[in-house]
């Protein structure tokens, strides 16, 4: 599961089957040669398979990262890693995980520096607080729990064992009647202070019902929260607030990081790898992530190549999305285009926004008013390619 | 002074292919025209044996070591690299050549070429049928004298590189050498792309590809450079040049 996939542009749906693991290992070569490589940000997403077959699946997991990390030149930086939620109910595998993460530090150079993240989303699994210390000797820093499992305990346990930063997930359905019935969830989680909070609709439609993000943002702000953007809050002294200040934030499939510019190779069933211009997909079905593996090969199954158009569309949607600007003189160094005549009909389609003054104009940058920050994901859409027929939603969800 | 970013193309550079009187306004040889005033008949005569080739894929040979020689090209869009390949079987990088340069100079004193010249990216050829232009050239002293300035300016690039500098002093004045190029080609001298992967920088600098990228790491902390992707700015070029002199000199 991908929260943040139905942001991101190129949107997975541009993915094709048309490349494949060829494209992916010479994408990887590429990016060696660019005069200063990209730093890598590694995430792991282990299938939720069954505990007999728990074992030869890391296994796997094993030999896909050997597969990719050969294919790397020495000085390309890991400054990230995550792994990704193994929803399974049972006993987090904390021996194997272990094992992960020493098996990325052996095959890829991983960054010394403090400012280094890897981080475990726990997922529905069951956690003790003795697993915590084997993490953080592992070199995790950084943990995230669902809503419902986070407690006091697995919190001092965490703190103890120095894990710098604490996450916390919570879902909620936008079918509910009232917006109210998350507020117990998020002010029971609120007292224990995580570091950083995604608060997230569970609906997969890309729109929002306007009255919660609002209601949920005041609650977050006045629990002295950042806003760092759509789900995503953090505490003023936690990189993610510190790298939205600095404008060093990056979006990417697995949320925010304070990395910006990384190159991102995911591991595991479903995984998404997106290096320099080309982007792709693994197997989604563990059956055939199994089968490539097995057979020796990487597991890519669809991507593909962003176009120039891709690129700079990109680029804006990350602005919006990390500094809730658009820096039109940016943009238009970046990508050798006059921005205004480039976009004309996604500036049209933003016409009522300029005129509720939610969306402000200065010339060499338009700038999204905080009251509009729980349309940015809307506001972004506007600008993806070829969705004219379908952007007559903001409009709607203005008039709400 | 141009703000068109290496590799994209300028319409002005573009605006004509040439005519039966004028040349690509970035080829080598339309110097030839304009500074010696030749004669209608000349131009012609000069005109008619050029070829235009391409596309040319990127990691495409143009001509390989061996090759009979019989032509010398001018780049019109894209970078060739040329390089040999050495006893070991370790490939040598001996220059890059952007728009407007001339590639297959150094075959001129033999029958074959010498190296090999490859397509970095897409690339466009004007080709001269060598044989034909050498005939041509006794006939015209300004064409002589060009052929014999591209073919000394060829050789002073690969010797200027092969004196003992360090990492910064090699990489400063790759740059600035570069950039001085491209501007006389009608393009930004401040911000262009490297076209070319960092391990034929790093080759044609005698360096590690690591060690390519560290030094510019540190001009970009130091503020002399911002990299973005493939894209170079020269923030401090005074500063890179001062640290190139040591190359640049010779």
């Amino acid at each position: 599961m991908l929260p943040a996939s139905r942001d991101l542009y190129p949107p997975a749906t541009r993915f094709h089957t048309g490349v494949g693991e060829a494209d992916l290992r010479s994408a990887i070569l590429a990016s060696n040669d660019d005069p200063i490589p990209r730093q890598l940000a590694i995430v792991l997403c282990p299938p939720a398979s069954s505990a007999s077959e728990q074992e030869s699946d890391f296994a796997r997991m094993h030999r896909e990262i050997d597969l990719v990390a050969r294919l790397l030149d020495r000085d390309r930086v890991v400054v990230e890693l995550h792994v990704e939620p193994l929803d399974e109910g049972r006993p987090l595998a904390v021996a194997l995980l272990r094992e992960l993460a020493e098996a990325i530090q052996l095959q890829f150079h991983l960054c010394n520096a403090p400012t280094r993240e890897i981080s475990l989303d726990v997922g529905s699994c069951l956690l003790k607080p003795a697993d915590i210390g084997i993490l953080a000797a592992s070199g995790f820093n950084r943990i995230v729990f669902a809503a419902d499992q986070l407690e006091l305990s697995l919190l001092d346990a965490a703190r103890a064992a120095g894990i710098r930063s604490i996450g916390a997930r919570i879902g909620y359905s936008e079918a509910q009647p009232s917006g109210a019935a998350i507020l117990p969830t998020l002010d029971a989680a609120l007292a224990l202070r995580p570091d950083r909070l995604v608060v997230q609709g569970i609906l997969p439609d890309s729109r929002v019902c306007p009255g919660w993000p609002e209601l949920i943002r005041t609650r977050l702000q006045e629990a002295g929260y950042v806003y760092i953007g759509p789900d995503h809050y953090a505490l003023p002294h936690d990189e993610l607030a510190v790298a939205s200040r600095t404008a060093g934030l990056q979006f990417g499939p697995h949320g925010y990081t304070p990395h910006a510019d990384c190159d991102l190779l995911g591991f595991g069933v479903g995984a998404i790898t997106r290096v320099g211009g080309f982007h792709s997909q693994n197997a989604s079905d563990v059956t055939s992530w199994r089968n490539a593996l097995d057979a020796g090969h990487l597991p890519a199954q669809r991507g593909c190549h962003l176009t120039a158009d891709d690129e700079l569309r990109a680029d804006l949607v990350q602005h919006l999305y990390c500094r809730r600007v658009i820096a039109i003189d940016e943009l238009e160094r970046d990508h050798g285009v006059a921005f205004r005549r480039y976009f004309w009909q996604e500036l049209a389609q933003l016409a009522p926004c300029f005129t509720l003054g939610l969306v402000v104009d200065h010339g060499n940058r338009i700038e999204v008013c905080s009251r509009a920050w729980p349309w940015l994901r809307n506001i972004a859409l506007c600008f993806h390619a070829g969705i004219y027929d379908r952007t007559d939603q903001l409009g709607q969800d203005l008039r709400h | 002074m141009s703000t068109t970013v290496f590799p994209s193309i300028a319409p002005e550079l573009f605006r004509s292919d040439g005519d039966e009187f004028r040349f690509c306004s970035t080829c080598a040889f339309s110097e030839v025209c304009t500074a010696e005033g030749l004669d209608k008949n000349a131009l012609r005569d000069l005109h008619m044996l050029v070829d235009h080739v391409g596309p040319f894929a990127p990691g495409t040979h143009i001509f390989r070591a061996g090759d009979a020689f019989d032509a010398i090209a001018a780049v019109r869009s894209g970078t060739v690299k040329t390089s040999r390949v050495d006893r070991e079987g370790r490939e040598q990088v001996l220059g890059f050549h952007i728009p407007g340069e001339i590639i297959g100079l150094s075959a001129i004193d033999g029958e074959r070429y010498p190296s090999n010249a490859i397509a970095l990216d897409e690339v466009q050829l004007c080709r001269f049928s060598f044989p034909k232009i050498a005939v041509l050239a006794t006939r015209l002293p300004g064409l002589q004298k060009q052929l014999f300035r591209l073919l000394s300016r060829d050789i002073g690039h690969a010797e200027r590189l092969s004196a003992h500098q360090s990492a910064d002093e090699r990489v400063a004045g790759f740059l600035i050498e570069l950039s001085g190029r491209l501007a006389a080609r009608g393009f930004s001298a401040r911000r262009f792309q490297l076209t070319m992967p960092r391990t034929d920088i790093a080759n044609y600098l005698r360096l590690a590809p690591e060690t390519v990228s560290r030094v510019l790491r540190r001009f970009q902390d130091e503020d002399r450079i911002a990299v973005r992707k493939r894209e170079v700015e020269l923030k401090d070029a005074a500063g890179l040049k001062t640290l190139a002199e040591a190359m640049l000199r010779t």
